[in-house]
C-alpha cells in the first residue's frame, strides 16, 4: 500500500475519534472512545519506536504505520523487538503500546471472523485457506490464521519476506523451500497476493472504526460447552476498573451437577477483543471473546494457562437483553423415551411448548434464566432439529430429536497430545475426544450431541505395536481424556526415543440394544518450546 | 526399526515430485504445526511418529542451530541465541530448556 | 604398529587410485560439540586425542561444517552462528586463519558450504548476506569469496562472485580446475574467474516417469575417495500414490576426480537416510546413516544390509582402507562399525558428553 493511502487512513482516524465523542453522548449503552482520540499513544510510539523507525510524512512510523495486527499479533511484535533488537520497555509501557496500536491499527471484527481458532487456541481447528500460493509459502512453520490475521501495505508484506530469509536463512533449504526457487515466489508472487487479501486499508476496519464501540460492562447470562465435563451454564458479571479494563466474576454449574466460581481481571482490545485471566475453580484460565458488534453478545473459547488443549466453549447474552432460549441440556431427546430437560435462557416466561411429538409430563422447576420440565417423546416423534418455545422466546436450533443413532463420530476426528512434565519446564499438553452421534439424512448427517461412551485406546499400525507405543505414550481417562507420558528419553524404549505414539482411539456406547463404535487416530508428539499467543 | 508407515503418503510424495501430492490435504495434524518433513517435528512425512528422530533430544540441536523448526524450537543461530548455552548435551540437559514464549 | 598399517594402507590405496595418507601419519577424526569445541579423535585409540575451545566465538549454536587442509595440518571450522570460518592449527588448537563473513551493516552467514582447494592455497565459501537496516532487513545475492589461506586472522576475499541460492555445499575437483556448488543442481564454477562452466542436473534431470528428486546434504564426506555423494528419495510419477514404488531412495555420486556422476536407486522408500559415503575398497557400495545403518550396491542398486543404531547419527565416514565406518553428528556419540558385516565395534564419548548436532565429522591423516 502507498503512503497516500495510509495517510488517508490516518485521517480518517481523526475523523472517527470526533464522530466517536460525538456518539458517546447520545448511546444507550455504555461506550468506549474512539482509540485515535489517544494522543499520548501515538507520542508513546513515536518515543520508544522512533529511534529506529522514521517518522513518515503522515506522522506515522515508518513500517509500524503499514501494518494492522490483532492484540496478539502486536504483542509478538513487540517480543520480538525487545528480543531481537533489545527494545527495553516496562511493562506499563509495553501494554499500553499493545493497547494503543489493537485500538488503532487492529483488525475489524469482521475481519477477524473466520480466524477466531487461532487466539482462542482451539485444538481441532480445521484452517480455511484463502490463496493457495499463501499457503505453499508460508503454512509449512505457521498456521494460515497467523497470515490471514495481519494487514499490511504490499511493500510491507515484501518486507516481511526479507525478514525472514535474514533472520531464518535456512528457510531456502528445508523441505518446501529447496524444491523450488522459493525466494523468487517470496519476494514477486506472494507479496502482491498478501496485499490483496489482506491489505492496510478496508471498508470493515474503516466502518468499525467510525462505529461506537459498546462496552461490555454489565451481567451477562452464559451457556457453554467444556470437552470432557459436558455442558453448562451461568451468570457472569463485568464492572469496569479503568479505561477498558474490567472485573468479571462469574458462576457456573455443568449439567453434570460440578459448579464452578471464577473471577478475574481483563482488557479490552480494539472494542471487542476481550482478553481475562481468570482463576476458574483451582485452574488458571484464559479468556478469548469476541463482544459482538451491537455489544450484546460475548463469545469464544476458555482455556487453561498452562494446558491450552482443555477449556470450552461459551456463549454469553446481556440479562436484560430480549428473551430468548440459549441452550437445551441435554441438547437431544431419544423418541419414545422420557427424561428431564432444562431450557436456559434469559427472560423466560410464559408456557413451554416442546414441539411436535414432545410434551410436558410436568414442570420441575422455572425462573427466568431457566425451565427444568420432565419431556416425553411419542416413538414416533418426528427426528431432527427440534423447534421449541417458552412463551416469547423460540429456538429451532438448540433441541434435537432422534430416532436412533445411525453414526458415530469422535471430536476431534484426528487427535494430538504432547509428552510434558516429568522435571521439565513444559506441561503435557493432553487430548479431550467426545463421542458425538448423529443421524442420517439422505446423504447428509445431523448431529444430535455428545453422548457417554466407554473409551479404550491401542497401537495404530504394525510399527506401533512393535515399538509398544500403547505401553508408553500415555493413559486414557473414563471421560474420553488422553493424557501424554512424561517427556524426556525413555531408556526403557527402543532407541531410548520418548514416550511419542502413534495410537487409535476408540469409544463404545449403547444405543439401545445396538452397539456402536468411532476411532479417531492420536498422534502422541514431543514439546514445543515456542508456542506463541498465534501459531 | 525406523521405517515409516504408508499413512499418509501424500505429503511425501508431494516434496518429492509426485503429482498426486495435494497441500491442503497435507496439512499437519493440528494448526500451526510443521510440515516441514525432514524428517518432521510433530508427525513425519507420513503422518506418524515412527520416521522422528529418536529420541528427539538427540537432535534437538541439530534442529535449533540450524534454524530448522523455528516455530517449534527457538532458533539458536539468529533469535535465541543464549537459549542452549550450558545444557551441551539435550538428552542429558532437556530439563532445564525454556519456553521462549512465557504463559 | 602405526607405521606397518599405514604401509599396507599405502599398498592398497595405490591399487585403487585413491589419495594417499604420507608415511608416518596417524588417522583421526575431527568434529565439534555444542560446547562450542573442536574435537580431535585417534582414530587407532578409539579416543579423544585433543579438544580446542575455538576462540573469539559467541558460543550457544554448534559449529557446522569442518573441511581439513590437503596436509592435515589445518582444520577450518564454520561457527559463530555459521558467521566466521576460522582455521585451527592440528597440533596447537592455535588459530591461524579468520574469516569474518558480517561487517557493516550486512550479515552473512555461511550455509555450511565451503571448501579448501587442493593445494591449500584457497577456501571458497559461500555467504548467504542480508543488509541490517534500522526497520527492516533486506536479502542481498548470494555469492561465494575466495581467501587466502595465509591470509591471518583479519582475512579479506581476494574475490568473489555470484553463486545460486539454496547452495548447502562446496567441493572443489581434485585437480582444483572446478568449484561445484551444491543447489538446485550442482553447478560447476571456474574457481578462478567464477565462471560458471557446467551443470550436472538433479532438479532438471529430466528422467522420464520420476520427479525431481529431494536432494539435500550439507556435510562434505567424501574422506579418501573423493567421491561426493548423497542419498535422495524420489517419486515415480508413473505409479498410483499408494503403489509400493512410488517413492524410491537413491544414492547420488559425484566423482570430483573424474567429474562422473552416477545415480540410482536402491529401494523403495522405507527409512530416513540422512548422509552418504562410498567404499575405497568397493566402488560399486555407499553407506548411509540416519537412525539406521545401511550398506548399499549402488550398480545393482540393491541394499545388501541394514542395522539399527543405538540412536540417530547424522553423518558417516569410512577408512582409508575401507574396513571401518565412523558415524556422528546428532547426540555425543562416535560410533565405529565393521564397513562388511556392519558390526557395532566401539562407540566414545565426546568430551562431557556434549551434542555434534549438525557438525560435520571428517576423517584425516595427520
Amino acid at each position: 500500500m502507498n503512503t497516500a493511502s495510509s495517510a488517508a487512513a490516518w485521517r480518517s482516524m481523526a475523523l472517527m475519534a470526533l464522530m466517536a465523542l460525538l456518539a458517546l453522548a447520545a448511546a444507550a449503552l455504555p461506550c468506549a472512545a474512539a482509540p485515535a482520540a489517544n494522543p499520548a499513544g501515538a507520542t508513546l510510539v513515536v518515543a520508544e519506536c522512533g529511534d529506529c523507525h522514521k517518522v513518515r510524512a503522515d506522522g506515522s512510523l515508518e513500517r509500524i504505520g503499514e501494518a494492522r495486527r490483532t492484540p496478539e499479533g502486536w504483542e509478538m511484535l513487540i517480543g520480538r523487538m525487545t528480543l531481537i533488537h533489545k527494545v527495553q520497555l516496562t511493562e506499563e509501557k509495553r501494554r499500553a503500546l499493545v493497547k494503543y496500536l489493537s485500538d488503532s491499527a487492529g483488525l475489524a471484527p469482521a475481519e477477524t471472523a473466520n480466524w477466531r481458532y487461532l487466539p482462542e487456541r482451539r485444538p481441532d481447528a480445521v484452517e480455511r485457506i484463502d490463496e493457495q500460493l499463501v499457503a505453499d509459502t508460508c503454512t509449512r512453520c505457521h498456521s494460515y490464521g497467523r497470515i490471514a490475521l495481519e494487514r499490511r501495505s504490499e511493500a510491507d508484506w515484501l518486507r516481511l519476506s526479507h525478514f525472514h530469509v535474514g533472520q531464518y536463512p535456512s528457510i531456502e533449504i528445508q523441505s518446501n523451500g529447496r524444491d523450488r526457487n522459493w525466494w523468487d515466489i517470496a519476494s514477486k508472487q506472494v507479496p502482491p497476493l498478501l496485499a490483496k487479501h489482506y491489505p492496510l486499508a478496508s471498508d470493515a476496519w474503516n466502518k468499525w472504526q467510525a462505529q461506537t464501540w459498546v462496552k461490555p460492562s454489565g451481567d451477562w447470562r452464559v451457556v457453554g460447552h467444556r470437552p470432557g465435563w459436558g455442558d453448562y451454564e451461568g451468570k457472569a458479571t463485568i464492572a469496569e476498573t479503568g479505561a477498558d479494563e474490567y472485573s468479571i466474576t462469574m458462576d457456573l454449574r455443568y449439567a453434570d451437577g460440578r459448579v464452578e466460581k471464577a473471577s478475574g481481571k481483563a482488557a479490552l482490545f480494539t472494542g471487542f477483543e476481550w482478553r481475562a485471566s481468570l482463576k476458574q475453580g483451582d485452574q488458571e484460565v484464559r479468556q478469548v471473546f469476541a463482544l459482538s458488534e451491537d455489544g450484546t453478545r460475548l463469545q469464544g473459547r476458555w482455556f487453561l494457562r498452562d494446558v491450552d488443549t482443555l477449556g470450552g466453549d461459551l456463549s454469553a447474552t446481556r440479562s436484560d437483553g430480549k428473551a430468548q432460549i440459549l441452550s437445551v441440556q441435554p441438547e437431544y431427546l431419544k423418541a419414545g423415551a422420557t427424561a428431564k430437560i432444562a431450557i436456559h435462557g434469559v427472560g423466560l416466561a410464559g408456557a413451554v411448548d416442546l414441539g411436535p411429538g414432545v410434551s410436558v409430563v410436568r414442570e420441575l422447576s422455572r425462573s427466568p434464566e431457566t425451565v427444568v420440565v420432565e419431556a416425553k417423546a411419542t416413538a414416533n416423534a418426528p427426528g431432527g432439529k427440534h423447534p421449541l418455545r417458552v412463551g416469547a422466546a423460540s429456538s429451532s436450533e438448540a433441541f434435537t430429536v432422534y430416532q436412533r443413532i445411525d453414526a458415530l463420530r469422535l471430536a476431534p476426528e484426528r487427535g494430538m497430545a504432547r509428552i510434558g512434565g516429568n522435571g521439565g519446564t513444559l506441561a503435557k499438553q493432553p487430548a479431550q475426544f467426545e463421542a458425538v452421534g448423529y443421524v442420517k439424512r439422505g446423504k447428509k448427517e445431523l448431529r444430535i450431541g455428545v453422548f457417554p461412551a466407554r473409551w479404550s485406546f491401542d497401537n495404530a499400525n504394525a510399527n506401533a505395536k512393535t515399538f509398544k507405543d500403547a505401553s508408553f505414550a500415555g493413559t486414557l481417562e473414563a471421560n474420553g481424556l488422553f493424557v501424554p507420558g512424561d517427556a524426556g528419553p525413555n531408556p526403557k524404549r527402543k532407541f531410548r526415543t520418548n514416550n511419542a505414539g502413534d495410537l487409535k482411539v476408540t469409544a463404545t456406547l449403547l444405543d439401545g440394544q445396538r452397539s456402536l463404535k468411532a476411532s479417531a487416530p492420536l498422534i502422541v508428539t514431543v514439546q514445543r518450546w515456542v508456542d506463541p499467543p498465534l501459531r | 526399526m525406523n521405517h515409516m508407515k504408508p499413512l499418509n503418503k501424500k505429503a511425501a510424495l508431494l516434496n518429492h515430485g509426485h503429482p498426486a501430492g495435494d497441500p491442503v490435504q497435507t496439512m499437519a495434524p493440528a494448526v500451526g504445526c510443521t510440515t516441514v518433513f525432514d524428517p518432521g517435528w510433530e508427525v513425519d512425512a507420513f503422518g506418524g511418529v515412527a520416521g522422528l528422530c529418536q529420541p528427539m533430544e538427540a537432535d534437538l540441536y541439530g534442529c535449533t542451530d540450524p534454524c530448522w523448526w523455528p516455530v517449534q524450537v527457538p532458533d539458536t543461530l539468529n533469535t535465541y541465541t543464549d537459549w542452549s548455552v550450558g545444557s551441551d548435551n539435550a538428552a542429558r540437559d532437556w530439563r532445564a530448556l525454556q519456553a521462549v514464549f512465557p504463559k | 604398529m602405526r607405521l606397518t598399517r599405514s604401509a599396507l594402507l599405502l599398498a592398497g590405496l595405490a591399487v585403487l587410485g585413491t589419495a594417499a595418507a604420507p608415511a608416518g601419519a596417524k588417522d583421526y577424526l575431527v568434529t565439534a560439540t555444542h560446547a562450542n569445541k573442536m574435537v580431535i579423535i585417534d582414530v587407532a585409540a578409539r579416543k579423544v586425542d585433543k579438544v580446542y575451545p575455538l576462540p573469539n566465538s559467541r558460543g550457544g549454536n554448534t559449529p557446522g561444517t569442518l573441511v581439513v587442509s590437503p596436509d592435515g595440518k589445518t582444520v577450518y571450522i564454520q561457527h559463530n552462528h555459521w558467521e566466521t570460518i576460522s582455521g585451527i592449527d592440528v597440533d596447537s588448537g592455535r588459530e591461524v586463519f579468520r574469516a569474518e563473513l558480517s561487517g557493516k551493516g550486512v550479515r552473512g552467514k555461511s550455509t555450511f558450504a565451503f571448501d579448501v582447494s587442493p593445494d591449500g592455497k584457497e577456501l571458497a565459501i559461500y555467504v548467504d548476506p542480508v543488509q541490517l537496516l534500522a526497520g527492516e532487513y533486506r536479502v542481498q545475492d548470494t555469492y561465494i569469496a575466495i581467501y587466502d589461506t595465509a591470509a591471518g586472522l583479519d582475512a579479506k576475499p581476494l574475490r568473489s562472485f555470484a553463486a545460486p541460492r539454496r547452495t548447502t555445499l562446496l567441493g572443489y575437483s581434485t585437480d582444483g580446475a572446478k568449484l561445484y556448488a551444491l543447489s538446485w543442481d550442482v553447478v560447476i564454477l571456474d574457481p578462478k574467474t567464477g565462471k560458471q562452466i557446467g551443470t550436472h542436473p538433479i532438479r532438471h534431470w529430466g528422467r522420464k516417469n520420476f520427479g525431481e528428486p529431494d536432494a539435500l546434504t550439507v556435510w562434505p564426506l567424501w574422506g579418501a575417495t573423493r567421491i561426493f555423494s548423497f542419498p535422495y528419495v524420489v517419486a515415480r510419477t508413473d505409479r498410483k500414490p499408494d503403489a509400493p514404488d512410488a517413492l524410491l531412495s537413491g544414492i547420488f555420486q559425484l566423482d570430483l576426480s573424474t567429474d562422473k556422476v552416477r545415480y540410482k536407486e536402491f529401494e523403495n522408500t522405507s527409512v530416513v537416510l540422512f548422509s552418504s559415503t562410498i567404499s575405497p575398497l568397493r566402488p560399486d557400495e555407499a553407506y548411509s546413516v540416519y537412525t539406521t545403518l545401511s550398506r548399499i550396491d549402488t550398480k545393482k542398486g540393491k541394499l545388501l544390509k541394514r542395522v539399527d543404531l543405538e540412536q540417530t547419527f547424522y553423518n558417516i565416514n569410512v577408512s582409508r582402507d575401507g574396513k571401518e565406518l565412523y558415524l556422528g553428528g546428532a547426540g555425543p556419540l562416535l560410533a565405529f562399525y565393521d564397513a562388511e558385516t556392519l558390526a557395532h565395534l566401539a562407540t566414545i564419548h565426546m568430551p562431557d558428553d556434549a551434542d555434534q548436532a549438525t557438525a560435520a565429522m571428517r576423517y584425516f591423516s595427520h
